[in-house]
């Protein structure tokens, strides 16, 4: 799950999941969400995968997020995504929708305080979104 | 955190309550400001930054401080350019996000009648918002050429004129050496981006010359009373926000590489003389050069079309006043103690405030013009830069209100409509493609303005020329 936190200048989301890729995918989702996407009426989908190894998860998880800014920014929002996570390497294969608007313009997620963290068998982190 | 008032407006943290910093954290600020800027992580912020390698003098912010990430917005950072540091934190996502004002030979009660068909017309021709879209289409190796030649491309390909290059901080160019450290994705997000305002705090202001305040330089710099000018707010789009990230992870392991300690990942760093330091530079830059194109072509367009009304107002003159950088890394030669030392100076959120000897060309006989724009719907003013900037704040000032309150806050507390209806009812006609958004940039949840500057004013690091009202309003 994601929720959405007050920051001073930008957007923030807290993201819980019981697993790290789960973590991941809430995350990309709480992305839409933020991002206001309106998507088109087409139901066209398109994939591709990313894959990419990282010095640490949380970097894994910036870039991760990175990639799918870059997607909006070429007009294509996340409808679903299958991650697999193998220490500090990311396969993903990713469904994307064409989208007629969004209401945020997200420039980037950044390192701001971001720490994933395991706790009680769920994994925790706050990302805060330069916009 | 202990904060030591320095004198009047200035306030300190000590390197004593922080083992890690290296310089003392100093900012400029009005005593009723503190509680606002202790609302948020801006001071942590500020002592973290100074606590990296290289850094000289003081972690510095100016007035208009609030929470960035890793370096405060409002902050500026000097660090020696031999064992110092780049952070592309230190500049931030919006590469040369900047200003600049143009200025018109219209009064005010000469566009009034016809300012909403004007403002229809800027609404409907620059792109703006979320959305795609570029004034000018580019191929790549035309797009590289931009790159490298900034302003001067603009001048070579009937964009701009030779006075506006003049009236362009570092004549709207800084050095690029190569493309080579810049990411196909960064290409892929800047060629259909240039020429677009953007969303967020971007904009384009009608506005009008309320105040002189000082009318020997305000003659010198073309401002009358009741004057119609033109505001505009962007930066350098996709292509800087991506050139930002990909170094940003990219120094997550340089600093690891060459022994940074990092207290706040967003610091991630690598040494000026680096390889990765370099390329950064030189990336950096190019998005710059990007930044000044990007403007240049939104203010020609206006110019464009602000000339199509020429038979319904009157002839019409249209020049640059200035445009400059207010998130950009420089190379700059700065007397610290009785030395003069060559430093690269990281102004985030800030404004370089050159006086007059420290600049050639147009402006040499004045000082460099200081822009602050006001939030929406409220004042903005034209300072002019003076010598004691250099003496505090290695010649630096503030870039506008400053945050107070989360754009989440804000949406919550604030109706956009009512906002709206404030604004209009002010006889500010205000166009944007998000009405719900419009709350986020509401007066509300920024700083008092007139604060802001009446700071760098009192410190002597400026001095007001004139104050500018909005007429009308387009926020991306």
């Amino acid at each position: 799950m994601f929720v959405e936190i007050p920051h001073t200048a930008d957007k923030a989301i807290y993201v819980e999941s019981t697993t790290l890729e789960g973590l991941f995918y809430d995350s990309a989702l709480g992305l839409m969400a933020i991002s206001g996407i309106s998507p088109l009426k087409s139901k066209k989908i398109y994939s591709e995968n990313y894959e990419v190894s990282d010095v640490d998860s949380e970097t894994l998880l910036v870039d991760f997020l990175n990639f799918l800014i870059y997607k909006m920014d070429l007009g294509f929002y996340l409808i679903s995504s299958e991650i697999r996570i193998d220490s500090i390497h990311l396969f993903s294969k990713n469904y994307f929708g064409k989208f007629k608007n969004r209401e945020i313009y997200i420039k980037s997620a950044t390192f701001h305080n971001l720490k994933i963290v395991k706790y009680n068998h769920l994994y925790r982190t706050k990302i805060v979104f330069d916009i | 955190m202990e904060i030591n008032k320095i004198d009047e407006f200035i306030y300190e943290i000590s390197p004593e309550s922080n083992k890690l910093m290296k310089v003392p954290a100093r900012f400029f600020a009005d005593p009723k400001q503190i509680p606002l800027i202790q609302n948020d992580d801006s001071l942590k912020q500020l002592v973290n930054v100074a606590t990296l390698p290289g850094i000289v003098g003081f972690s510095l912010a100016m007035p208009d401080i609030h929470q960035g990430y890793g370096f405060p917005i409002g902050g500026v950072a000097a660090f020696e350019v031999e064992d110092g540091i780049i952070s592309p934190g230190g500049v931030g996502y919006d590469i040369n996000c900047g200003i600049r004002l143009n200025i018109t030979n219209w009064k005010k009660k000469e566009i009034q009648k016809h300012l909403k068909e004007i403002v229809n017309e800027i609404y409907s021709i620059i792109p703006l918002g979320t959305g795609k879209g570029a004034l000018i289409k580019l191929s790549k190796k035309e797009f590289e050429k931009l790159l490298f030649e900034g302003a001067n491309w603009a001048l070579e390909n009937g964009f701009a004129t030779e006075s506006d290059i003049e009236c362009i901080e570092d004549k709207g160019k800084l050095p690029v050496d190569y493309l080579a450290g810049i990411s196909e994705r960064a290409f892929e997000r800047g060629i259909t981006e240039i020429g677009s305002l953007g969303s967020g705090n971007h904009f384009i202001e009608i506005g009008y010359v309320s105040n002189i305040f000082e009318p020997e330089i305000a003659e010198k710099l073309g401002l009358f009373k009741d004057q119609v000018v033109i505001w505009i707010h962007t930066g350098s789009r996709g292509f800087g926000h991506q050139i930002c990230a990909d170094y940003v992870k990219d120094f997550q392991s340089a600093s690891k590489k060459y022994g940074i300690e990092l207290v706040d990942r967003g610091l991630a760093c690598a040494p000026f003389s680096s390889n990765e330091g370099k390329s950064y530079y030189n990336a950096m830059n190019a998005a710059a050069n990007f930044a000044f194109v990007n403007r240049q072509l939104i203010a020609n367009k206006i110019k464009e079309i602000f000339l199509r009304f020429t038979k319904k107002i009157k002839p019409l003159h249209f020049a640059l006043l200035y445009d400059l950088a207010h998130n950009i890394a420089k190379i700059e030669k700065h007397k610290v103690g009785n030395k003069k030392r060559t430093l690269i100076v990281h102004r985030k959120g800030a404004t370089r405030a050159f006086p007059s000897t420290s600049l050639k060309g147009i402006y040499a006989s004045i000082g460099q013009p200081v822009l602050v724009p006001g939030s929406m719907g409220t004042s903005s003013y034209v300072l002019i830069a003076q010598p004691n900037s250099l003496n505090l704040s290695f010649g630096s000032s503030c870039h506008g209100a400053g945050r107070t309150m989360s754009r989440s806050q804000a949406k919550k507390e604030i109706n956009s409509k009512t906002l709206l209806g404030e604004l209009e009812s002010q006889g500010i006609i205000v166009k944007t493609p998000s009405i719900s958004s419009l709350s986020e940039e509401a007066p509300t949840a920024y700083k008092d303005v007139e604060t802001v500057v009446n700071v760098v004013n009192n410190l002597s690091i400026t001095k007001p020329v004139a104050k500018v009202k909005p007429l009308a309003v387009i926020k991306g």
